[in-house]
């Protein structure tokens, strides 16, 4: 492979990773902190 | 006699509320308590459900539900009489010694020093907003955040908790709680909504009423100054209220209830300056409502108040202990709230005493405790109102409501025109606007595709990176890219028809049918979201408010066609039936619609006889739908979906081009066939045969489905399916398509709602529908094609 195979390779690699990485963080950010402490979480469907 | 007797256009006066449980709890907390008049305003196409006239807003209920309300004759004239007879017995006598000017939070006057009890500086003021359903509580939101929540015009839009931080208010936040009616232990979203507002976290209360319907919404006013948080009561819809020759005396109002008030209007942004300064003083300041006690000692003869106060004493040391407000927990106790009592720890001696004290009380007043609780509000409110509010005449929202009732819900034009409707939303986001965008788009992203590919050829980029970016990357996520107009413009018709209050309309219409089938009236309102996507679907049916009916309805939505299919629909239609694509579409949405129903009949008989849940709903008035909010909904639709495309979409299209480029030693395949996509998807081949679609790259778009529906096109594309397709075996795979499991968010979504037993079964079940259905759809074909 010459170099612009390889720099072309990377580009669509580094938008793979960013797009496995921006899937993780959406996750991970999800939920409302106003749920923490609540008496009632176990009955919350939300 | 009955309401369900009642001659359309008849007035009477409600004596008693029978049924128990939940339904009757929530017919006492819309205001139909004894004494109110009532009429007869229509019935639906089918005869059932009945639409009433009570307290000045249109409420739907059930005719069985309905049976189970007593009437006795007479009219609103015969109850202004009795009201007057009880007349004012001082009752509103001003807890303040305040005048009319300034009042509460004029000139910077706001609370007496005396009893300052101002918070330290820094405190985060955490503010809950509250109210009814539809009052505009989502549209404040908007407003004091500066997010864009969508908002919209039928009962229960809110169905998850939103935060954010006030305008210009920094150490703020607010949280937009769902809407609910009371402070009723019966749903979840009360409850929770009321141990948000107990939490020591929360430091106010920002309280939205409808203004033009304000007499059943300062009922869940009261219940929440009951708790005795600082608050701040905001009168929504003022200029719909001024513009009908209302008003409120509203330095009246605040003097009477000891809270703040405001009026706003929040879809015009006014008065919301005043409501936010207001809000945070009384939450900096700690100030409570000056008044948590609402029954007078000679109304009715008294037995409520004597009651009450009794009870009070009695559980004051175990509310204190319990960190309840001792008038919050005294009406609960009353009403049976059996949270409430669990939490204050009575011991059997005391729960005999409070026993005997409230039979006491519904001997002497005639009630039975829930009712008798429920009138104490309501004759407060009144006499509240009679001092502070000029009622606006029939609105003309409600006029001309009405009158497009009269076609929209008439006997032999509602389903027609429902019909209609939904066919020319269809039509139009397919034929007419939809598919010449999604033309225009897909030549521009093909010209792209090709422009890049000729440049790596230039470049002399090997053959397998070529393949990467132009087969997986152009090919496959750009054909998911291409229906990006469709998508919007079907969120876009569906956001107009819930804007403008349809919707409660074809819930009204359909309940008599969906009833027939195990279903109620609103779970048309999921369904009809589930043809845009099931993931809001499936959260929209916590509108609903039985169990069974939101678990039946959860099931039933992944069977609505879901816009993310439409691009395989098109492709194939496109494909194989060139021209006729209107007609392929129609034909498929018969279908899901036609095996929807069966499911839901055999989930109805298998599921042995159960109680339905009352089916009580507000209609709203028609209005035009707001531009900014249509606009927020799109934009976050269209965000949504090219988040997905370039997300979830693309690490598929490329884990999927990797597969079939390459075998397990990792060397580039000369053929498809050899690569190790083909040898995975080729085990589950033959359960496919039978349908037609027993080729490994068919079965490889099929199980990529999971992920995203749009992912089937992105694979069909990469893969050449194509070509191994009959017009038979294209049925085959429509149909398939059209009912097999839905893709991952929305079995997330089923998990979160009904737990990871009932997401598997989804899978599971829809799997084998799809199969059964497929398989006869193809055999079909194949004699007639």
């Amino acid at each position: 492979m010459n170099l612009a195979s390889w720099i072309v390779l990377g580009v669509v690699l580094a938008a793979f990773a960013g797009s496995v990485a921006f899937l993780v963080h959406r996750r991970r950010t999800r939920g409302s902190s106003a749920c923490e402490g609540c008496a009632l979480r176990s009955l919350c469907r939300k | 006699m009955t309401i369900d007797k009642l001659a359309i256009g008849s007035t009477a006066i409600i004596d008693s509320i029978g049924g128990e449980g939940v339904g009757r709890m929530h017919f006492l907390d819309m205001g139909l308590t004894p004494g109110t008049p009532v009429q007869v305003v229509s019935r639906a196409p089918l005869g059932d459900p009945i639409q009433i006239l009570v307290r000045g807003y249109a409420l739907t209920l059930r005719k069985e539900d309905a049976a189970a309300i007593l009437l006795r004759p007479g009219g609103p004239e015969a109850s202004e009489a009795e009201e007057a007879e009880q007349g004012d017995d001082g009752r509103n006598a001003y807890l303040h010694d305040h005048n009319a000017h300034p009042g509460l939070g004029e000139g910077g006057k706001y609370h007496s020093k005396d009893h300052e009890n101002a918070l330290p500086k820094g405190t985060v003021l955490t503010f809950a907003l509250a109210g009814q359903q539809n009052c505009g509580k989502t549209t404040l939101f908007n407003v004091l955040t500066g997010s864009s929540q969508h908002v919209g015009n039928f009962p229960g839009v809110t169905v998850d908790r939103k935060e954010g931080v006030i305008r210009g208010y920094p150490e703020t936040t607010i949280t937009d709680l769902p809407g609910i009616y009371s402070l009723s232990p019966y749903t979840a979203e009360e409850v929770v909504s009321r141990e948000f507002i107990l939490d020591p976290g929360t430091r106010g209360l920002i309280n939205i009423v409808d203004a033009s319907n304000i007499e059943r919404h300062l009922y869940l006013t009261l219940q929440l100054m009951e708790l005795n948080v600082p608050m701040v009561l905001a009168l929504n819809m003022m200029d719909e209220v001024r513009g009908n020759g209302g008003s409120i005396r509203i330095n009246e109002m605040e003097r009477i209830l000891g809270i703040p008030v405001v009026g706003i209007s929040a879809a015009a942004n006014e008065g919301i300056d005043e409501l936010v300064e207001h809000a945070v003083h009384v939450a900096r300041y700690q100030e409570g409502p000056a008044r948590n006690d609402f029954c007078g000692e000679d109304d009715n003869g008294g037995a409520v108040h004597r009651c009450l106060h009794s009870v009070m004493h009695l559980v004051e040391r175990h509310a204190a202990q319990a960190r309840i407000p001792a008038r919050f927990a005294a009406t609960k106790l009353i009403e049976g709230d059996p949270l409430v009592e669990k939490a204050l720890k009575l011991t059997e001696s005391e729960r005999s005493t409070i026993e005997s004290i409230i039979r006491t009380m519904e001997e002497e007043r005639g009630l039975d405790r829930a009712a008798a609780i429920a009138d104490m509000r309501y004759t407060f409110i009144q006499k509240l109102c009679a001092q502070t509010v000029v009622k606006p005449g029939k609105s003309k929202e409600y006029i001309r409501s009405r009158r497009i009732d009269k076609v929209l819900t008439g006997r032999w034009t509602a389903f027609p025109i429902f019909v209609a409707i939904i066919a020319l939303v269809i039509w139009l986001t397919i034929d007419v606007i939809g598919a010449p965008l999604q033309g225009l788009l897909d030549a521009g992203i093909g010209a792209a595709g090709e422009w890049v590919g000729g440049m790596l050829e230039r470049w002399n980029v090997s053959p397998a990176v070529q393949s990467l970016v132009v087969d997986a990357v152009f090919n496959g996520v750009g054909a998911v890219v291409s229906f990006v107009p469709v998508i919007i413009i079907l969120f876009f018709f569906l956001s107009m028809l819930e804007d403008s209050g349809y919707m409660a309309r074809v819930a009204y219409v359909t309940d008599s049918f969906l009833r027939k089938i195990g279903l109620s009236g609103r779970s048309i309102v999921p369904l009809l979201i589930g043809l845009g996507c099931s993931v809001p679907a499936v959260m929209a049916s916590r509108t609903l408010p039985s169990a069974r009916d939101r678990r039946k309805t959860i099931l039933l939505t992944p069977f609505m066609s879901c816009s993310a299919k439409l691009p395989i629909y098109a492709f194939l239609s496109s494909a194989f039936f060139p021209g006729h694509g209107g007609l392929v579409l129609v034909c498929l949405y018969l279908l899901s619609i036609c095996v929807g129903i069966v499911v839901a009949l055999v989930g109805k008989y298998a599921g042995g006889k159960s109680e339905a849940a009352p089916f009580v709903l507000e209609l709203p008035n028609y209005r035009l739908p707001q531009l900014r909010n249509v606009g927020h909904l799109l934009w976050d639709k269209t965000k949504d979906f090219l988040q997905r495309a370039f997300t979830v979409i693309f690490i598929a299209t490329i884990c999927i081009w990797f597969l079939q480029t390459f075998d397990f030693r990792f060397r580039m395949v000369e053929a498809g066939g050899d690569s190790m996509l083909a040898w995975v998807a080729g085990l589950l081949a033959p359960l496919f045969a039978p349908l037609g679609l027993g080729d490994w790259r068919v079965v490889t778009a099929l199980i990529s489905g999971f992920l995203a529906k749009e992912s089937v096109v992105s694979s069909m594309e990469v893969l050449g399916v194509l070509g191994t397709l009959t017009a038979a075996s294209a049925v085959s795979m429509l149909v398939f398509c059209l009912l097999y499991s839905p893709c991952v968010a929305a079995i997330a979504s089923v998990k979160r709602e009904l737990g990871g037993r009932w997401a598997a079964f989804v899978v599971v079940f829809q799997c084998l529908v799809a199969w059964v259905v497929a398989f006869g759809a193809y055999q079909l074909s194949l004699l007639i094609l």
